[in-house]
């Protein structure tokens, strides 16, 4: 039975990521990617002015303490922990095999293990920092 | 009994009276227990016979009454009034060409998607009758007895924005019934299967939403059979490239 060119299909809405939260959170997540790209753009220009001299690195640290900046690196956190805590905790689980070694491996122990993991490795980067 | 008044908004559509759809709303004594699809039969029996809409078991297994119930994909005749307020909307699936009110064509998956991911158990040796059936532990059952409990009620199609706007995508449930064959012991298919879930219309069209597990009635969790075909389908790809001349 042919039922083309008589039917027709429900539109789909240029925001139809408004509709549902899970959507919305998708499309968020989605755009954390491109501040985390403008965050290492920034730091491989920092990196340049680093290599410039005493003076340019100066100059770029005094710009990075105007309102404005400091603003923009707390949405640049915001956007990493909204993808590292939603991809570790609602995503990882779900993706990563069921079975292990022919054991099924509860989802919140896959999710626990990779928040350890997080806090384990964001906890050395802090204190290498904080030593040197 | 408590009975409220509800009202329902049907989506409707017929083709031989213009291309556009438009609401017809209803006023329907709901009690308690009721479902929507216990509405929508009482409008069918007592208001309007002239609206249309499949169903067919009542009991959450033919997987005929999946309809939008207030913008969600949702198996009407599971889907408790109790849970929204004195008004709904019913409408047609997402993603599916509409035939007539609440009634959408699935021959796109019945005809393409499904047989594409050869969903029969796959043997290059077959033993001979006489010898009995393949036996199999319920160890060996348990890592896909959940995608094998698919009832093809669409919603899962209906709710994936990736189906709605590229039409061409394998879509969740075919590919979590190629995993419930990929995963069961008894098949030999798994490789043949994977080369074409790596293609340009299989797994990596999934952006994993995951609004396919959640509308999902029966638990088949397609959005966890897509990310688990993943890594084995590009496996399959890289195999092809380095050794083509290997069996697919």
């Amino acid at each position: 039975m042919s039922t083309a060119g008589r039917t027709y299909k429900r539109p789909m809405t240029r925001t139809w990521w408004l509709r549902n939260p899970r959507y919305t959170l998708f499309m968020l997540r989605e755009l954390t990617a491109v501040l985390i790209l403008a965050f290492v753009v920034l730091y491989l220009v920092q990196l340049a002015r680093l290599g410039s001299g005493q003076a340019s690195y100066d100059g770029f640290l005094q710009l990075m303490e105007s309102p404005l900046w400091i603003a923009l690196h707390l949405i640049f956190l915001l956007a990493a922990l909204l993808h590292s805590v939603t991809w570790v905790i609602m995503l990882v689980p779900r993706a990563m095999p069921e079975y292990v070694l022919g054991m099924r491996v509860p989802q919140v122990a896959i999710a626990a293990g990779g928040l350890a993991a997080w806090i384990a490795v964001s906890a050395i980067i802090v204190i290498a920092f904080s030593v040197s | 009994m408590a009975q409220r008044q509800l009202t329902v908004n049907v989506e409707r559509y017929h083709p031989q009276q213009g291309a556009a759809a438009y609401v017809d709303s209803y006023q329907v004594p709901a009690r308690d227990g009721m479902m929507v699809l216990d509405a929508l039969n009482y409008i069918r029996d007592d208001l309007d016979p002239t609206l249309a809409f499949r169903w067919s078991c009542r009991m959450g297994i033919c997987g005929s009454c999946g309809m939008t119930v207030d913008d969600r994909p949702r198996l009407t005749c599971q889907d408790n009034l109790a849970r929204y307020g004195n008004e709904i909307t019913v409408a047609p699936l997402d993603g599916f060409p509409v035939i007539r009110d609440l009634v959408v064509d699935i021959d796109d998956f019945m005809q393409n998607k499904l047989p594409s991911v050869k969903p029969w158990l796959i043997r290059k040796d077959t033993k001979p009758l006489a010898e009995g059936e393949y036996l199999q532990t319920p160890q060996q059952m348990d890592p896909y007895a959940h995608h094998s409990a698919c009832i093809n009620c669409m919603l899962c199609y209906a709710a994936c924005p990736v189906y709605n706007l590229e039409p061409h995508f394998t879509g969740p449930a075919a590919i979590a019934l190629a995993q419930r064959y990929n995963l069961d012991s008894r098949d030999q298919g798994a490789a043949e299967r994977y080369s074409i879930l790596a293609g340009p219309e299989g797994v990596w069209d999934c952006t994993f939403i995951g609004e396919c597990s959640v509308a999902c009635p029966k638990e088949v969790f397609p959005a966890e059979a897509i990310q688990r075909a993943k890594p084995q389908s590009a496996q399959s790809w890289a195999k092809s490239i380095l050794m083509p001349w290997s069996s697919r």
